[in-house]
């Protein structure tokens, strides 16, 4: 199917490569389909680009690149609503957050996106965890 | 909203399977213990509402930011 977007114009998306969020991403509840977009692949950033609205894209990436020992607690009935059979099916991602000065980047780790890549389905899901920030910055992981 | 009034050591019963206790109170603050089952997600609800906010911060992205990542990343693996 043929998808406008803001940045890469009119994209041809496959079935398969839709990420389907039963309940929309959190606070953007009419917001159910998305697509990773691979625009680079020497760098792990990933763009996520919603479907139903061509301006809202989202950078992403995996925590466990920044934060090794990044740990969450996933629950049965997370993985029944991503109908999920096992842990291993699942991917983790962490939505970015770029401000006008990029050294100040910093990555939610409080509201992760859990993707079952095989069926396509995700949840963004909430951890109350006061060992982990909503912005947690990216410049002081990488230096 | 349901309003009810509770004493110390106190609990309410929210279906079958949770319970809401007052624990503690002192001075502003009181402390509450809840049981639930494991799939049910407790959460203060000031989290929740500052997701959405960074959600929302995060919808603000360009292309051009790509490039910037790029730079530092690569700045930092060399």
């Amino acid at each position: 199917m043929k998808v406008e977007t803001k940045h890469f114009g009119e994209l041809d998306v496959e079935e398969k490569d839709i990420i389907f969020f039963e309940n929309g991403l959190i606070g953007f509840d009419e917001l159910k389909r998305f697509v990773i977009l691979l625009p680079e692949s020497d760098i792990p950033f990933r763009w996520f680009q919603s479907l139903e609205t061509p301006d809202i894209a989202f950078v992403i990436i995996n925590p466990l690149l920044i934060l090794s020992d990044y740990k969450v607690k996933i629950t049965k009935v997370d993985m029944a609503s991503l109908q999920a059979d096992s842990i291993d099916d699942l991917e983790i991602y962490s939505i970015v957050t770029i401000p006008d000065n990029i050294n100040e980047m910093t990555i939610n780790l409080i509201g992760p996106i859990i993707l079952n890549s095989l069926k396509g389905t995700a949840k963004q899901i909430i951890i109350d965890n006061s060992n982990y920030g909503i912005k947690y910055s990216l410049i002081n992981a990488l230096y | 909203m349901l309003i009810i009034t509770r004493k110390i050591g106190e609990v309410i019963s929210i279906g079958d399977d949770i319970e809401v206790k007052v624990i503690e109170i002192k001075g502003k603050q009181i402390r509450i213990g809840i049981s639930a089952p494991n799939e049910v997600r407790i959460y203060r609800k000031e989290i929740y509402l500052k997701i959405i906010e960074e959600n929302k911060l995060a919808a603000n992205i360009n292309p051009e930011d790509l490039d910037k990542i790029r730079s530092i990343w690569k700045k930092n693996k060399s």
